[in-house]
């Protein structure tokens, strides 16, 4: 998993619904084709195997199926990323405004 | 819904190096392709892109052009992302109520 290949799995917006699926119930890919129709079953099984190299779903087995289920730590390393810039680019903000005089400076001078 | 576009157009690895370049503060489009293997109207086309995503936002000081990290675009996607653990937490909390009678069941029909 690479953090290049989780964003890429994130922009596309079918992959998108697939996750916000799977983060309510993991699913098998039978029942999860089904609930994505029109999408068909080979593509739903192909987004799930980018989501997965991603490393954002986890494939587990029970028997004969294999189910899908998302990898809640991966979207927190996503979650971090995004927080982190933006906390950043607050803290630039801050800095870059000018420091006000005090109040009797323009009396003053 | 901005988390979209901000998304796709942070999936390509030049933008966001292009986006990273602003994180520390604002900067004019001269500096930030300074250091970048891209030319300078390729930088202007990823800025552009972030524009349109609402990662970004542009500004005039005098005649120069500069570019800042849009908070609020930003935290757009964050929240979308926040949004799984409401979900997760929701699922979590409808799988245990509704299993907990369904395992009484399951241990009175052992027993028979």
């Amino acid at each position: 998993m690479s953090f290049d290949d989780a964003l890429i799995a994130l922009a596309d917006p079918t992959r998108r619904v697939v996750l916000e699926r799977l983060v309510k119930r993991p699913c098998a890919l039978v029942d999860l084709a089904q609930e994505m129709l029109p999408v068909s079953r080979p593509a739903v099984a192909q987004h799930l195997k980018v989501l997965e190299e991603a490393g954002l779903v986890t494939v587990s087995r029970d028997g004969i199926r294999q189910f899908y289920a998302v990898d809640m730590e991966a979207v927190a390393a996503v979650r971090e990323y995004f927080n982190t810039v933006w906390s950043d680019a607050i803290q630039a903000l801050k800095a870059a405004e000018p420091p006000k005089p005090p109040p009797s400076w323009r009396r003053r001078f | 819904m901005t988390y979209g576009n901000a998304l796709i157009a942070l999936a390509d690895p030049t933008r966001r190096a292009v986006f990273e370049r602003l994180r520390k503060g604002a900067k004019a489009v001269g500096d930030i392709a300074d250091g970048l293997p891209v030319s300078r109207p390729a930088v202007s086309q990823h800025l552009k892109v972030l524009k349109d995503a609402r990662l970004v936002t542009a500004y005039r000081d005098g005649t120069r052009q500069f570019y800042a990290i849009d908070t609020q675009g930003l935290a757009a996607v964050r929240d979308y992302l926040d949004s799984f653990w409401g979900d997760a937490l929701g699922a979590f909390k409808a799988y245990a109520e509704k299993d907990v009678p369904k395992a009484k069941h399951r241990r009175k029909a052992r027993s028979r």
